[in-house]
């Protein structure tokens, strides 16, 4: 059981596993957010981030280790936990018959708010569906019907918002509008967990990053820590047709891998890269300060090696 | 005692957020379970009934009514529990999405039979209403009892269903539920014959909780009370409730939670 002066913290997990017979979908997770923070599960495809997101409000029961969520155990007290959080699933989940006003409606009843027409209105406003308020669910595009979901996960102005993959499949105008959503919703103190495997969305929104892999937390840091550890430095791109001329100049200590058939060179900084490009005679198509991305296919070892 | 009032609160909304949908088509939802058993009393009642010479000093007509009331249960139960919760379940992840509210499994069944049994008994009520416009009631005033043995007549049938969606790999295979179970209830449970006297079924039409709906709705329907019975029959239902009730509920939440 977690020492009690972190009985409030939003999320504890220690060694939090999850077995599906010989498979284990979770193995010994721990981790903290805390209260205010944007805690990020970034992983490949089937690495456990959904899984761990189940076993915090009782959709997933966990076959080891102790999982607090504002204290309380989520195989005992899921109720009282799903009193105080709201869930953007990976699958929105709307009655398609419905309007959209009837959908709100009725989550705010599963919530037992009372007068939630106020709040309903304001929330389609916040997230510019006011004016699909009567317009059945099946007439909407996808990113209106994720913007709807977003609406259902705050009706009840949840303590903790728990977002599984919230902007896969959209258009970047309305990723750009849900990020917006999520900063304004965090300025008012409130905690966010996310799962994402865009790494720019992880960059933009999480203080906190846990890189999951087979069930397994591989690393765990705020993004500007992880590349400063894992992979420090600048990074040039190159045609892969001159990755021999290039490899002539390269320094000793420098990191070489491919990335969509291009030649890339991760040198500690960027006047490393200038050099090389005046030496070898080639000019890099793009050159850039690593990013999350870097470290992500680092430790997932979805990153192609130089020979790939 | 709170923590109960507030499952049942959430199981009502679960019953709220049906009925919303069911009206949403509302002539489509309805026409079955009212133009059934409308048929039935035409082509059986009315058209077989001057061939048959009477049963228990009642026309064939008066002897098939209730059991029709009966067969509106047991169908509008079975269907809303085995394809309605199946297509609610699987393809449009409806609990998915009220399973991150405060709503758990428990209240989810809970809402799933209140919401049958509310609906099986209007509908028993309606076919009541029908089948004293018609004349086929000895006992008029049944009418008003018939929508409650409906409402818990519906939980055992609208179990086997639920049940079955928990089991069933694909949605075809309500079928074989059907032809191996709902339909033999249907055809040897009293409705178009007597059978409770009978040497073999009527022993075994004892396991069969639709026949002791059968029997309460005849009984209210013909005004042959016998106490005694009565509490057998409604001893069976409420075993069969509680029963099929705890074992829904159990896998319901095999199936919900991972």
């Amino acid at each position: 059981m977690a020492p009690k002066s972190t009985s409030a913290v939003p999320v504890a997990a220690r060694g939090v596993t999850k077995r599906f017979g010989d498979f284990a979908a979770l193995q010994e997770l721990t981790l903290e957010v805390h209260s205010g923070q944007c805690a990020g599960l970034l992983g490949p495809n089937g690495a456990g981030k959904s899984t761990f997101i189940g076993c915090l409000y009782g959709a997933v029961d966990r076959t080891g280790g102790d999982l607090r969520v504002f204290g309380l155990d989520p195989i005992r007290d899921a109720r009282r936990i799903k009193e105080r959080i709201g869930v953007v699933p990976q699958e929105n989940a709307l009655d398609e018959e419905l309007t959209v006003f009837e959908n709100m409606s009725l989550y705010a009843r599963f919530q037992s708010l009372r007068k939630p027409f106020r709040r309903i209105e304001e929330l389609l406003e916040h997230m510019s569906l006011g004016h699909k308020r009567d317009a059945q669910i099946k007439s909407l595009s996808g990113g209106m019907k994720r913007r709807l979901t977003f609406v259902r996960a705050l009706l009840s102005d949840p303590e903790l918002l728990i977002l599984d993959e919230p902007t896969t499949g959209l258009d970047p105008a309305v990723r750009h509008l849900l990020w917006e959503r999520v900063l304004s919703y965090r300025q008012r103190g409130k905690t966010v967990l996310v799962t994402t495997h865009y790494m720019h969305e992880a960059e933009l929104l999480c203080d906190q990053v846990i890189i999951l892999n087979h069930g397994v937390a591989v690393a765990t840091g705020s993004p500007k820590e992880l590349i400063r550890k894992e992979t420090p430095g600048f990074v040039g791109i190159f045609d892969a047709e001159q990755k021999h001329a290039v490899k002539a100049h390269l320094g000793p200590d420098w990191h070489t891998f491919m990335q969509a058939r291009q030649y890339c060179v991760r040198a500690p900084q960027i006047e490393n890269l200038i050099t090389l490009q005046a030496a070898s005679r080639i000019t890099a198509i793009q050159m850039r300060p690593a990013n999350l991305e870097d470290v992500y296919l680092k430790l997932t070892g979805e990153e192609l090696s130089e020979d790939a | 005692m709170r923590e109960l009032l507030i499952s049942l609160r959430l199981a009502w909304s679960v019953v709220v957020r049906n009925w919303v949908v069911y009206c949403k088509d509302f002539v489509a939802n309805i026409s079955p379970t009212l133009a059934d058993p409308a048929l039935m009393m035409t082509a059986l009642g009315m058209g077989l009934s001057p061939y048959i010479r009477s049963i228990h000093g009642l026309s064939y007509a008066q002897y098939l009514a209730p059991g029709m009331a009966a067969t509106t249960v047991l169908f509008t139960a079975f269907f809303e529990c085995s394809y309605g919760f199946y297509v609610r379940m699987a393809f449009e992840s409806v609990f998915k999405a009220m399973l991150t509210t405060p709503i758990g499994t428990r209240e989810v069944v809970l809402g799933e039979f209140m919401w049958v049994s509310i609906r099986a008994g209007l509908m028993a009520g309606g076919v009541g209403v029908v089948l004293v416009a018609l004349r086929l009631l000895p006992n008029p005033w049944a009418v008003f009892v018939f929508p409650f043995i409906g409402a818990i007549l519906a939980i055992p049938c609208g179990a086997i269903g639920l049940l079955a969606s928990t089991y069933v790999r694909n949605i075809n295979q309500f079928q074989t539920v059907y032809s191996f179970l709902i339909a033999p209830m249907y055809f040897i449970s009293g409705t178009f014959f007597p059978i409770g006297d009978r040497p073999v079924l009527g022993i075994l039409v004892q396991v069969s909780p639709f026949y002791h709906g059968v029997s309460l709705l005849q009984m209210t329907a013909w005004n042959q009370y016998s106490p005694v019975r009565v509490i057998q029959h409604l001893g069976v239902i409420l075993a069969y409730t509680v029963l099929l009730g705890l074992w829904s509920v159990a896998r319901v939440r095999k199936k919900l939670i991972n």
